[in-house]
């Protein structure tokens, strides 16, 4: 399939994960995606190939969002690359490991470190691309946020505020950039890959049974999951603007009982 | 006294009853208010030398509490909130601190425990905005968004770090953060300031968490008021013009005072012993509206 041969779009942090899934699933699409790393080059170099591979165009370009010079140099590749953006997905986040319990482990450093990448972050990379999306009369801006900022659940106290804060700022720009641009969110649960293995280590594959017996859906979220909701708001849902959209196997509905086996 | 014609289940509730405490209440440690009684409770506010804060004070101190009134820079205002908590029947005192930092926002915790021995409530108040119109996203910076949140986010999870121990070996402790409506939806004086509040409202269910049984944490989400805080950052006729439109436009017809707020606080503090981790939109029912064409 090539309906998206002529769209054009920015993922942030999509060296893996997330990023990486929605960079592809858009390629697949025949879109052409500027594919965003800070730190993890060869990564990068991977998706971009598998973008192409799958049908559509790809660059690479290095640029850390929570800099604003980068957002507006990442913005410019798009553009000198194909003359347009047609959407925008905030991927590119961070955080640090801190059981809620342990106020202590966590500084105003710490708070301030990730709020730059999860917040002021998209806030400057919207800040970016909205004068072209407005001339162009159309845009779709997709932040990744986490069902952390919905609940206050997550890897720590502070990156479920910043979390928090990129849902309250997903309401403050879709209203402010609307009509010609919408702003929605994809609220990931739990979601397979590096993230979650880094943070639970050997538990790791427990965590995936646990996921499966006691969420309504049964299973463990991937980062397709997320990338399908991403492309849903990006490419349709003409309607829909200021949206906040949990992908997370139902956990949010309570736990189900672990189901006899 | 028990009521003529009340029916008594039993009669462990009868003699709880005729002894003016509810046996409920008395299991968890509470007085004869079903929450919290305030006489002589230990009340820390931060930013309390003018608006929300100042008004939360006193209404603490109406009810016979003891205030510590923080203020970072306002010395005059805190020193009138003093006076003002003597004359409505509590004890206060003053102290400067600046809750970005850390060392200041546990030598505040420090000068309550140092006065009075225990700390029951902490109310963070202490609040800043950037202001800045929402259509104009270069209005704002980096260094803006990170201002904010220092003191509405940062500075409110230090200020609890630094209550909790002594609420917890107390067995009780209710906190309270000041937030906005902005953080529920959006809007609000900029979108950095409406970004810190609803980190600040997801924050308050994490601390409710973790910090139960029991310490309870909640919010309470003013929509526009006519205080001090915008006074000063927006010219006069924008404020008085925003004013207006509330007060025509609201369902309630009015706009918050920090009297208002003070009382949702208030009774966050000392009213539901079964509250936490809520989130209190108080703002003349204005987030009913947008709904209708009118």
């Amino acid at each position: 399939m090539s309906d998206l041969s002529n769209w054009v779009g920015i993922v942030t942090g999509s060296a893996a994960g997330i990023g990486a899934a929605t960079a592809r699933m858009l390629a697949a699409r025949g879109a052409k995606v500027v594919v965003n790393y800070s730190k993890s080059q060869q990564e990068a170099e991977e998706t971009a190939a598998a973008c192409k591979a799958a049908g559509g165009e790809a660059i690479l370009c290095q640029a850390d969002v929570a800099n604003d010079q980068d957002c507006r140099k990442l913005t410019q590749a798009a553009l000198d690359a194909w003359g347009r953006i047609d959407g925008l997905v905030n991927n590119a986040g961070t955080t640090k490991i801190v059981p809620h319990q342990d106020l202590d482990g966590l500084s105003a450093e710490d708070f301030q470190r990730i709020y730059a990448v999860n917040v002021v972050g998209p806030f400057q990379m919207c800040r970016a691309v909205a004068p072209t999306m407005k001339a162009q009369a159309r845009g779709a801006i997709v932040n990744i946020s986490s069902i952390a900022g919905v609940v206050g659940i997550g890897s720590s106290i502070a990156y479920a505020a910043s979390k928090g804060a990129l849902n309250t700022m997903t309401l403050s720009l879709a209203r402010t950039l609307g009509p010609e641009i919408r702003v929605n969110t994809v609220c990931p649960g739990f979601v397979q890959g590096r993230w979650q293995q880094q943070w639970l280590g050997d538990q790791y594959d427990e965590r995936i049974k646990q996921e499966e017996a006691t969420t309504t859906l049964g299973r463990a979220g991937s980062p397709e999951d997320m990338a399908e909701v991403a492309i849903m708001f990006l490419t349709s849902c003409a309607n829909v603007t200021g949206e906040i959209i949990m992908s997370d196997s139902g956990r949010h509905l309570g736990f189900a009982p672990i189901k006899a086996r | 006294m028990v009521p003529k014609g009340l029916l008594i289940p039993t009669p462990g509730f009868a003699s709880a009853v005729a002894m003016g405490l509810d046996a409920h209440s008395e299991a968890n440690g509470m007085g004869a208010a079903r929450g919290m009684a305030m006489r002589d409770q230990v009340v820390v506010v931060t930013g309390a030398g003018s608006g929300i804060g100042q008004a939360a004070a006193r209404r603490f101190a109406r009810e016979g509490a003891r205030v510590v009134v923080n203020y970072r820079q306002n010395r005059v205002g805190a020193d009138a909130t003093v006076e003002a908590c003597i004359a409505a029947g509590g004890q206060a005192l003053a102290h400067q601190g600046d809750v970005c930092d850390d060392t200041e926002a546990r030598a505040l915790a420090g000068a309550a425990l140092a006065a009075w021995g225990r700390i029951d409530a902490l109310v963070n108040s202490a609040g800043v905005t950037v202001p800045a119109r929402h259509d104009d996203l270069e209005a704002l910076s980096g260094a803006d968004f990170h201002a904010v949140y220092d003191v509405n986010v940062v500075g409110s999870y230090q200020m609890i770090r630094a209550v909790a121990p002594a609420m917890k070996a107390q067995g009780r402790g209710a906190i309270v953060n000041v937030s906005s409506a902005a953080g529920v939806d959006g809007s609000g004086s900029s979108v950095a300031y409406a970004a810190s509040k609803g980190a600040l409202n997801t924050m308050t269910l994490s601390l409710a968490r973790a910090l139960a049984p029991e310490i309870r944490v909640n919010a309470v989400c003013p929509g526009v008021l006519d205080t001090g805080f915008l006074r000063g950052r927006l010219p006069d006729q924008a404020i008085d013009d925003i004013i207006a439109g509330v007060r025509a436009e609201a369902p309630l017809r009015r706009v918050g005072t920090v009297d208002d707020i003070a009382e949702t606080i208030y009774w966050l503090i000392a009213g539901d012993p079964n509250l936490t981790g809520q989130t209190v939109v108080s703002d003349g029912g204005m987030r009913l509206k947008g709904w209708s064409l009118r």
